[in-house]
């Protein structure tokens, strides 16, 4: 069975008085274990899909099962309850709480799941010392570089052992060589614990890591390498 | 919490001008609240001093031919005990008199009929010594403030106006009437008064009685009975006092609520302001928030923790400014003999929960604008 299974899913916004078909009677199946990309010219529906894929947002029409559960009729606290335990993301602007050190940070969605004090700091050392940060738990993102700030927000993705990892631009903000750093550090990560990641990019590099690339145009998908 | 603080500290200058705000009214509530109960436990004091009892005082008429005004023949006592329903009545000639020794005090020296029980009295608690018995004169039983004013105690003595007693019992402060007065006979008391007046016939005279009524009977009905039969005297019934008392107690509690209430609205209306304002700065980490899983519950809670650390600690600061210009303004006044605030736990405890409750109350709206918000819109916010 398919991790993610979209059967015929549409998002539709209204943009002054426009309908605007985000996501158009879209199919789409994702593995365990894929590590895949998602990428289109803007507006073609990438953000949107990665929305739906993640639980912030539920499809209009269509069917849309995360590990074997329909998701199209949640309710708002169901949603919630998928993403606090089986979806991790990684924004493009890191958003990384300013107030908060690096182990904090990747502490938070273990609180969320209610993990006890102990075990959320153990799983959060554990997690960063994955992205390769442990001497930098302490410090607060003010206090780090760009490349380093996206690789906390990795660890804050992985640190609840999600099965599935969405990235959104996660390479948007950094330069070349933070770039291929950050995807074979995603790739590994991939190969070792096994989560499916599906990063949204319109970044071409990031498509030569990947196993698979599924294009979108108009909501629709256009072409998938799988 | 430390979480919550940090997140507070982020905007000082904000959150102390919010803290600002509840510190003002509080400061304002603790003071008038200490206030009002030193008043209460006065007025407390005085109502069983006052209310107890039907209280008969000279009328316009008396047959007396001193410079005085306001007494009557001791002998009234007997024609208001013979009206039907008055089960028993006390007899008491008070002399108000400068305390030599204190000269802004001015006390009360209360001489009873000491052959009829009076309760009033008897009710008042000895602080040390006894109370008067019968037959015994050139004795007093003094009130607390008397005893402080004089340094004297239980066994010691004290001259009013020329008249030397022993000083046989000290009273437990009442914080009211009782403080300044001392218990003598009536004897004694017409002694003291005749200080006043050398040349009158004071023999048996009097100025206060007091009849209780009978089980059963009506104060009020029994009142205009005793205004009707006996010549030359006013009545004053305990519910007339007990209005009095009332209506004064009335208007202190509605100054304290007015100001309680000023200080909830313009103390929420600041935390509300704040507490907008730093969702809407924080749009987007809530976002965050939602999209990594905190749930409605976890966003309110953030909220309403910051909004609660504003009301406690502008409670705290608030009450702890309050007691200490109390205290500073009760070290003034003592040097007059006077107390005016009465501190109480109450007093301490209750604006900083109020407080703290007002910052829970008014986090609540923002809290839930932070929680209703859509987890896609707040992550596309700048």
């Amino acid at each position: 069975m398919a991790l993610i299974e979209a059967r015929r899913v549409s998002k539709h916004y209204r943009l002054g008085g426009q309908e605007i078909k985000a996501v158009d009677e879209l199919d789409l199946s994702i593995d365990r274990a894929e590590f895949l990309a998602v990428m289109g010219p803007s507006g073609s529906g990438k953000t949107t899909l990665l929305n739906l894929l993640g639980c912030l947002a539920s499809p209009d029409k269509g069917s849309l099962k995360i590990d074997g559960e329909e998701t199209a009729a949640l309710s708002k606290a169901m949603r919630t309850k998928i993403r606090r335990e089986k979806v991790g993301f990684i924004f493009q602007e890191f958003n990384l709480i300013p107030i908060l050190n690096a182990v904090e940070n990747v502490e938070l969605p273990l609180k969320y799941q209610g993990a006890t004090k102990d075990e959320r700091r153990r799983r959060a050392n554990i997690a960063l010392e994955r992205v390769g940060l442990s001497e930098r738990a302490k410090h607060k993102p003010s206090q780090m570089s760009g490349g380093e700030q996206q690789r906390v927000a990795i660890a804050r993705a992985l640190a609840a052992e999600p099965a599935i990892v969405l990235a959104d631009e996660p390479t948007g903000e950094l330069d070349t060589e933070n770039t291929s750093k950050l995807l074979e550090l995603l790739k590994d990560l991939n190969r070792d614990f096994g989560q499916t990641f599906v990063i949204v990019t319109h970044d071409p590099a990031v498509s030569g890591f990947t196993n698979r690339v599924v294009r979108l145009r108009d909501g629709k998908v256009e072409s998938d390498s799988a | 919490m430390l979480y919550s603080l940090k997140n507070l500290w982020r905007r000082k200058t904000r959150t102390i001008l919010t803290i600002l705000g509840i510190v003002i009214g509080i400061i304002a509530l603790t003071v008038l609240g200490s206030l009002a109960s030193r008043m209460t436990s006065q007025v407390k004091g005085n109502r069983s001093w006052f209310v107890d009892g039907i209280s008969v005082t000279p009328g316009s008429v008396s047959g007396m031919q001193t410079r005085s005004r306001g007494y009557f023949e001791a002998s009234k006592a007997v024609e208001v005990e013979a009206v039907p329903g008055v089960r028993s009545v006390n007899v008491d000639l008070s002399v108000p008199l400068e305390l030599p020794g204190a000269a802004d005090l001015t006390i009360v020296a209360q001489g009873m009929d000491l052959s009829r029980t009076d309760k009033r009295v008897k009710n008042l608690k000895i602080a040390a010594g006894r109370h008067l018995e019968d037959g015994e004169t050139g004795k007093t039983v003094i009130g607390s403030n008397i005893s402080e004013s004089l340094g004297v105690e239980a066994g010691g003595s004290i001259k009013l106006n020329g008249v030397d007693l022993e000083v046989v019992g000290v009273l437990e402060a009442t914080l009211s009437v009782p403080d300044r007065i001392a218990f003598v006979s009536i004897e004694n008391a017409r002694e003291i008064l005749s200080g006043y007046f050398p040349d009158s016939r004071l023999g048996t005279v009097a100025n206060s009685i007091r009849a209780f009524p009978e089980v059963g009977i009506d104060p009020a009905d029994l009142a205009e009975t005793i205004e009707g039969r006996v010549s030359g005297v006013n009545v004053r019934t305990p519910e007339e006092a007990e209005k009095d008392i009332a209506q004064f107690t009335f208007i202190f509690n509605a100054i304290i609520l007015g100001v309680a209430l000023i200080a909830l609205v313009v103390g929420g209306l600041s935390v509300i302001n704040t507490m907008v304002m730093a969702v809407s700065e924080r749009k987007r980490e809530i976002g965050v928030k939602k999209a990594i899983g905190a749930d409605t519950s976890a966003i309110l809670g953030e909220i309403m923790m910051e909004s609660s650390l504003i009301g406690f600690f502008g409670g705290l600061i608030g009450v702890m400014t309050g007691t200490a210009i109390v205290l500073v303004l009760n070290s003034l006044s003592i040097r007059n003999e006077v107390t005016v605030f009465t501190i109480t736990p109450f007093i301490v405890v209750g604006p900083v929960l109020f407080a703290t409750v007002l910052g829970i109350a008014a986090g609540f709206f923002p809290a839930l604008r932070a929680a209703r918000l859509d987890p896609v819109d707040a992550l596309s916010e700048d």
